[in-house]
């Protein structure tokens, strides 16, 4: 059983949730509730390509919010 | 003697042999397993229990009986395979009718006195070579009822054949005993003619391309953790125990509807259900499971009339894609099925032979078809009429599904689940078969749905699964540093760090590190700074450590025992800009960036400054701050850093705290490296609670006799221990000069905690509790626990044939899922991959958003916007709630309790210098240790020196992650898509080229023998090879034994499963050798089996039979 995050040829979108952590999901899965699609779908290597790109400070949106 | 021509029509002398014949397909397989239960007592049989309604006159019974057996010469049948050179069915003349009448109509309760009977008949035994195999009780209940309970071992006929002999018995009752008013029967050495007649060759085609490409059995015994029965451990297979479900009139319906609307049968369906089943069991998509056929195909003329064994139990194989709507599935099962319809006379051993696997199935599915009633009910035999007709059918597999379709507008369809309770437990056969009825109705609902899609709990299992409040606990904390600061308070005088240097109370303690904290902000140091902390073990690095946390910092430690440019590497990644550390240690850090301000604790002028600053007060962390960045292997060729906040591992100090509780009194050993997490706990847990820390020297962590020492000296109440090495101290234990009265809680974690282990910890340290604990560094240290030993601990399964103990339930604030490739929860006791939910979930991987991003994911069973940590460990779910860890579903290795990723070494080995290719495999050895093993290539041209480039993985890789072994090959190993393959590496110790030659006569012969059997050139087969390894299976086994008592060598098939080698086998049968047989030539030219037996061994049977 290969993990499906791990499926280098698989189909993937990035998610975002409230506090702006991203997700690498793969496109036959329903899309949780509170995450939203902001790439995709794409391949493996894009999807992450786009996060590394995109999610510059790991730090919770909530936390970078109550140092402000 | 004379061979008779025709056996049938030939006056038998008692006593003679009438036919030999050659064994069926099935027949093989059935006496292979006989041969290995040891031959006495094999209940592997087949029941026909019919009611006659009438004035039944049991003598006249009696005599139609005896008239079936002579109609059908094969119901008289024995088996032989010892001293022959290829087992043999026999066919006595005569055989006496085995026979019993019971009179139950005076019991209390008849129907169950009945009962009683079949259930007896049904479990005594069979010894194959003497016959008869087949048994008559008649029993008496009431007037105008008879109940015949006949009884055979299934080598003899299958359930085919059972209406066939209800027919003819009641047309022999009729008849009064005399056969030739019945037609003519046809024989079942016809049959066996026939099957010696077909290309075998095509069949052996036609089933190598069916399982194509399978690379593993699908074993739920296994799969479950456990033991199965081949090969090796050749026990006696105990009756299975029977569960049933009816399938009621709606799914009936349901399903008799949709395979008529897609053109399939049911059959079909439930044979697509059962692989879904097995799928989520054993967590495989390609599945194979046996099933048996009628073997009655047209064509044979008479075979539907024919009494015998001629079911075939043949493998299905299902390839199972998640994205396939269900009913493209229905459609590719029903086609692949009939290209094989012409080869199902092919038997299962020669299949495996033909395909190179072993064992391919563990599981049956039966859907049962007997025609019974419609043979012999309604019609009157002289006075007789059959009523209710029953068969039971046993099974050596661990677990068969049985479907009984009803008739239409009549009984319901059932499904039994036969299922051998010591490799597959009630609970989980009740499981599997919910699972089958919960999957039927969904396939049957929305066939067009893609697999994925269905639901895997049945609404039975629902209760075993977590919700969403499993495990809520209201916390006191959301930052580790109230609690140090309220024990720093409540305890001022309490000695807070016991060293070998020096010892601090709480205030003194907090006094030097409320100082150096003041230092460190002064340069620049506070929240989401990262401190970086090497520093030896002892009372410096607790106060360090104490330093950077009270700033509002985030520490990282830095194991010394790492190389230097590896620290230099964890620094610059998780950013540290402070190094506490000391003058000696120097060297260590060279590699670290010059912007990287070194404070060392033993320059007297950083203690000078330190010293004449004011205590700095503690800091108030946002619960999301980052409280430690701790480094682990990473696949990728470096490790990656761990970011862990507060609200996270404020948690799990609170959790252990609730859990375990510990008093001011309680002294605890910190002996952990500080690069490890447990080594967190060690410092923040006695810290929060006013007890001591007891600080075992630089190396002794690994030295079971000083730890001893330490813990009797420093009366140590509570430990962590990695289990090898806990191993270890519990040997010490024995020979130990001193006691631990005051050990009262050890910590096992890091890798699987043996039964043994636990078992052996409990006897030496009775009043001791061991607990068992689990977790990865991104969910803060560990999430679940479970009492392995001692107070208060539950009883240890020690019958789990896991051998391990679970690493149990979540902690506080704490979700696990188990979850298969499709992201869908598995069922309990179904394996799958551990998701971790809940606070303790790691902030993601410093300065890697892309790990983070496909590490750490959208959770989408729990509250909006959460994410799961996904471990990569495979688990499974008891029906109380426990998890049991399974193993990985990557390559990473645990090594002396630490993490390590292959591939790191792997990219490590390949970046050096002169190395064109790596690959790094683990290898465990006999005891269960994993090492890793490297291989390169080197540029071309280039000869590299092994020692050298160890020496330069040492400089680059952790300890553990070092390989154990280098080998260097001229080219790597690929498999057909290219890529490196693993499993053709060669071994990296070179093994003993074909083994030791034969030394004695006995050994020679067994070696000649094997090599034989096995098609192999004598010389290749050495007295200390595994005849198993060497392509043996259960029918040469039975062969060898067969080969060696001919030659007076003593020894059973399984003797062969245990023994495995010439030599072994020969110094086991050395105490038993006998004269051998002389060998006599010539066969007698006769029908078509002629060939079957030398005169020689024509005596041998003669004389077996008449002794026997």
């Amino acid at each position: 059983m290969t993990n499906p995050f791990d499926d280098a040829e698989g189909t993937f979108l990035v998610l975002v949730n409230e506090e702006e952590q991203h997700s690498l999901w793969p496109v036959f899965a329903h899309v949780p509730d509170g995450w939203t699609p902001v790439h995709g779908p794409s391949s493996r290597d894009e999807a992450l390509d786009y996060v590394n790109t995109h999610w510059t400070d790991l730090r919770p949106r909530g936390l970078r919010e109550s140092l402000a | 003697m004379t061979r008779p021509t025709d056996p049938d029509t030939t006056t038998p002398s008692p006593g003679a042999i009438a036919d030999v014949l050659p064994l069926g397909p099935l027949q093989e397989g059935l006496l292979f397993h006989h041969a290995l239960s040891g031959g006495a007592g094999d209940a592997y049989g087949i029941q026909l229990r019919m009611e006659l309604l009438g004035r039944v006159d049991p003598e006249r019974l009696r005599t139609a009986a005896s008239a079936l057996l002579t109609r059908h010469p094969n119901l008289r049948a024995g088996f032989l395979y010892e001293e022959l050179d290829r087992p043999v069915q026999f066919v006595p003349a005569v055989t006496e009718l085995d026979w019993t009448h019971t009179d139950l109509s005076t019991e209390e309760a008849p129907a169950r006195a009945e009962d009683g009977v079949a259930e007896e008949e049904f479990g005594r035994g069979f010894d194959l070579a003497a016959p008869p195999l087949v048994r008559f009780h008649a029993l008496t209940t009431g007037p105008g009822r008879l109940v015949l309970v006949i009884t055979a071992h299934h080598v003899l006929l299958d359930g085919w054949s059972l209406p066939i002999l209800a027919r003819d018995l009641l047309g022999l009752y009729a008849a009064d005993g005399d056969g030739n008013a019945l037609p003519s029967a046809p024989r079942y050495r016809d049959h066996l003619a026939w099957i010696g007649s077909r290309d075998h060759e095509a069949g052996r085609r036609a089933w190598s391309t069916a399982l194509e490409g399978l690379t593993e059995p699908t074993l739920i015994a296994p799969a479950h953790g456990h033991p199965t029965e081949e090969p090796g451990s050749p026990a006696v297979p105990p009756r299975p125990t029977r569960i049933r479900a009816p399938l009621g009139a709606d799914l009936d319906r349901r399903l008799r509807s949709l395979a008529a609307e897609k053109g399939v049968t049911v059959n079909t369906v439930l044979q697509t259900v059962w692989a879904l089943a097995l799928s989520t069991h054993t967590g495989r998509h390609d599945v194979v499971f046996g099933q048996p056929v009628s073997g009655r195909g047209s064509e044979l003329p008479g075979a539907q009339d024919t009494v015998g064994l001629f079911t075939n139990t043949l493998p299905v194989r299902i390839a199972l894609d998640p994205a396939e709507s269900l009913s493209d599935l229905l459609t590719r099962v029903h086609l692949d099925r009939a290209d094989l319809l012409d080869h199902q006379w092919t038997g299962l051993a020669e299949i495996q032979r033909a395909t190179g696997h072993g064992t391919l199935f563990d599981t049956l599915l039966v859907v049962e078809n007997y025609p019974l009633d419609e043979a012999v009910t309604g019609r009157d035999h002289a006075g007789v009429r059959a009523g209710r007709i029953r068969v039971r059918d046993a099974t050596h597999y661990p677990v068969t599904l049985t479907v009984t379709p009803g008739e239409e507008g009549g009984d319901d369809t059932l499904l039994y689940l036969d299922h051998r309770d010591e490799a597959v437990p009630t609970t989980i056969a009740r499981g599997l078969l919910d699972l089958v009825l919960h999957l039927l109705d969904q396939v049957l609902a929305d066939p067009d749905r893609p697999v994925r899609a269905l639901d895997l709990i049945a609404p039975s299992a629902r209760a075993a699964l977590p919700g969403p409040d499993t495990s809520r606990h209201t916390t006191e904390h959301t930052d580790a540093l109230a609690p140090l600061t309220e024990a720093e308070r409540a305890h001022p005088d309490r000695t807070a760090v016991v060293s070998a240097e020096r010892s601090l109370t709480y205030r003194e303690l907090h006094t030097e590190a409320a100082r150096l904290a003041r230092l460190l902000t002064e340069h620049g140091a506070g929240a989401e700074t990262v401190v970086a902390v090497a520093l030896p073990r002892g009372a410096d690095l607790i106060v360090a450590i104490v330093a950077a946390l009270r700033c509002g910092g985030t520490y990282l430690p830095l194991d010394l025992d790492h190389p230097p440019a590896r620290l230099a590497d964890m620094a610059e990644r998780a950013g540290a800009t402070l190094v506490l550390t000391t003058s000696e240690r120097r060297g260590a850090l060279a590699d670290l960036p010059d912007t990287v301000v070194r404070i060392e604790l033993d320059d007297p002028d950083t203690r000078a400054r330190a010293a004449a600053l004011d205590p700095l007060p503690w800091a108030a962390p946002h619960p999301e701050h980052l409280a430690y960045v701790l480094f682990t292997s990473g696949s990728t060729g470096r490790p990656k850093g761990v970011g862990v906040s507060h609200r996270a591992i404020a948690n799990r100090i609170e959790w252990t705290q609730g859990a375990y509780r510990l008093t001011p009194e309680d002294r605890i050993a910190h002996k952990t490296p500080v690069g490890f997490d447990v080594s967190v706990w060690e410092f923040l847990w006695p810290l929060s609670t006013g007890s001591s820390i007891v600080v075992a020297r630089p190396d002794d962590h690994r030295d079971p006799a000083r730890l001893i020492d330490l813990f009797a000296r420093e009366r140590v109440t509570v430990c962590h221990f990695v289990p090898a090495v806990l191993r270890l101290f519990v040997d010490e234990l024995a020979t130990a000069p001193t006691g631990l009265p005051d050990l009262r809680l050890l910590i096992a974690s890091g890798e699987a905690l043996t039964l043994d282990l636990a078992r052996d910890l409990g006897a030496a340290l009775p009043s001791v509790r061991l607990e068992n604990l689990y977790g990865p560094t991104e969910a803060a240290i560990d999430v679940t626990a479970h009492g392995a030993t001692g107070p208060g601990a539950p009883d240890l399964d020690l019958g789990d044939p896991s051998g391990t103990v679970p690493i149990g339930r979540p902690v506080w604030n704490t979700t696990a899922h188990v979850l298969d490739d499709s992201l869908r929860p598995v069922p309990p006791e179904a394996p799958g991959e551990l998701y971790l939910g809940g606070v303790q979930v790691a902030r993601g991987y410093v300065g890697r958003p892309d790990l983070t991003a496909s590490r750490f994911v959208a959770d989408p069973y729990g509250p909006p916007g959460s994410r799961l940590y996904r471990t990569g460990d495979l688990v499974r779910r008891l029906d109380d709630g426990s998890l049991v860890h399974l193993g990985r579903s990557d390559d990473q290795v645990k090594i002396n309790g630490v993490r390590i990723e292959p591939a790191e070494t792997e990219a490590v080995l390949r970046a050096l210098t002169g190395v064109a290719e790596a690959a790094v495999t683990v290898r465990t050895d006999a005891a269960g240790a994993a090492t890793l093993a490297g291989y390169l290539v080197p540029v071309p041209g280039t000869r590299p020196d092994t020692d050298d480039l160890r020496g330069r993985l040492a400089s680059a890789l952790p300890p553990a992650a070092v390989p154990a072994t280098l080998t260097v090959l001229d080219r790597m190993p690929l498999s057909v898509n290219g890529k490196v393959d693993r499993g053709a590496l060669p071994e990296p110790e070179p093994l003993p080229v074909g083994g030791r030659g034969a030394a004695t006569d006995a050994e020679r012969l067994l070696c000649a023998a094997i090599a034989d059997l096995l098609g192999r050139e004598p010389e290749s087969v050495g007295a200390d090879a595994d005849f198993f390894a060497l392509g043996g299976d259960s029918v040469t086994s039975i062969r060898l034994v067969g080969r060696a008592r001919a030659s007076g060598l003593e020894f059973t098939v399984r003797d062969v499963f245990i023994h495995r080698t010439a030599e072994r086998l020969a110094a086991h049968a050395a105490g038993t050798v006998s004269e051998p047989a002389e060998p006599e030539p010539g066969p007698e030219p006769g029908d078509e089996f002629a060939g079957l037996l030398d005169a020689g061994e024509m005596d041998d049977l003669q004389r077996l039979w008449e002794q026997g």
